[in-house]
């Protein structure tokens, strides 16, 4: 009886167990880059040219974590949600930096020209330019690059 | 003589720039919210040009780009629905009907139906949006909202998710345009 007993409590300690890291698993929030060392580091010049003339290397670039150096060309807040341009304003060629929602306190003081580094992962290549709107690149879950 | 030529080729050519307008941070929310579950998503990276002369509206959603609040979900959407390594992009290619009713140097608020071709997962429909052009400061803001039956566009959804992923997608978009240089 005692054994039963037992035998019934450890099942139902591995199914809690198991409920909770299921639900844990599902309700993961996305990773947050902030401490993680970036994979490559570029100034906003020079990542715009490389995936521009190759666009091989653009693709190698997808789901990396890069730093990119530049000057902010426009800031976008909307709906709490923050998004940056880094590029020139001699060209339609731009870096697009979708700020983590959880470090948005960090721009606080950021202003339209301003030189700043961020760091993201990299979501879109886009070197074709096909409304004329110059290459860009995709950056989500960004942070300061410090 | 050849100093007023020049003079009008140079307005004619500034004309021709302002005419164009542009956001590369235009915002797209997606939402297949069921009874069950809150599937949203949001792409702040949305690409758009309009020509205020022809009414041409070009938009295109690097789908990779939408965030969602967990990365399960972003997983499922990006590699089992959206399939983004397949289909990276959806576009929209349009007109705005009314045009020529909206003028660009006045503030105010115009409604406006856009017909066009929207791809979404390699499927391309023809589309009848009807949304609104918000003119403020000479810049105006498009705005509009609609759904999508999610099989017209061949996106699958599993048996055992069914119940908890609505079949239509309401999507949203709004993009505050700039002048194009």
């Amino acid at each position: 009886m005692k054994r039963k007993f037992m035998y019934a409590l450890v099942a139902l300690a591995i199914a809690g167990l198991g409920a909770l890291l299921l639900r844990n698993y599902v309700n993961k929030p996305n990773k947050d880059f902030v401490n993680e060392k970036i994979d490559f580091s570029y100034s906003c010049k020079d990542l715009l040219e490389k995936t521009s003339s190759d666009t091989a290397a653009a693709t190698q670039l997808l789901n990396h974590l890069v730093g990119v150096d530049g000057e902010v060309l426009h800031i976008t807040q909307d709906d709490n949600a923050l998004t940056i341009e880094l590029g020139s304003s001699s060209s339609n060629s731009s870096v697009i930096c979708r700020i983590d929602d959880r470090h948005l306190d960090d721009f606080k003081q950021t202003k339209v020209g301003d030189r700043i580094s961020i760091k993201g992962e990299i979501t879109a290549c886009s070197a074709e330019d096909e409304l004329g709107l110059g290459s860009t690149i995709q950056m989500n879950f960004c942070s300061i690059n410090k | 003589m050849k100093k007023l030529i020049l003079a009008i080729a140079l307005l004619n050519s500034f004309t021709g720039y302002a005419q164009k307008y542009m956001t590369k941070t235009g915002s797209v929310d997606f939402s297949a919210t069921s009874s069950i579950e809150k599937i949203e998503g949001t792409d702040k990276s949305v690409a758009c040009l309009l020509d205020a002369q022809t009414g041409a509206l070009n938009l295109v959603i690097q789908v990779k780009s939408f965030v969602f609040e967990k990365q399960l979900m972003q997983e499922h959407f990006n590699e089992n629905y959206m399939e983004t390594d397949l289909y990276p992009k959806a576009t929209f290619r349009g007109t705005l009907g009314n045009i020529k009713s909206i003028d660009f140097t006045k503030d105010g608020e115009y409604p406006t139906t856009t017909n066009g071709k929207l791809s979404i997962h390699g499927v391309t429909k023809d589309v009848q949006v009807k949304g609104k052009v918000i003119v403020k400061g000479n810049k105006p803001t498009l705005q509009a909202s609609f759904s999508v039956l999610l099989s017209d566009y061949n996106i699958q959804i599993p048996g055992p998710v069914k119940d908890k992923i609505s079949k239509d997608a309401r999507i949203s978009v709004k993009c505050a345009l700039e002048p194009m240089k």
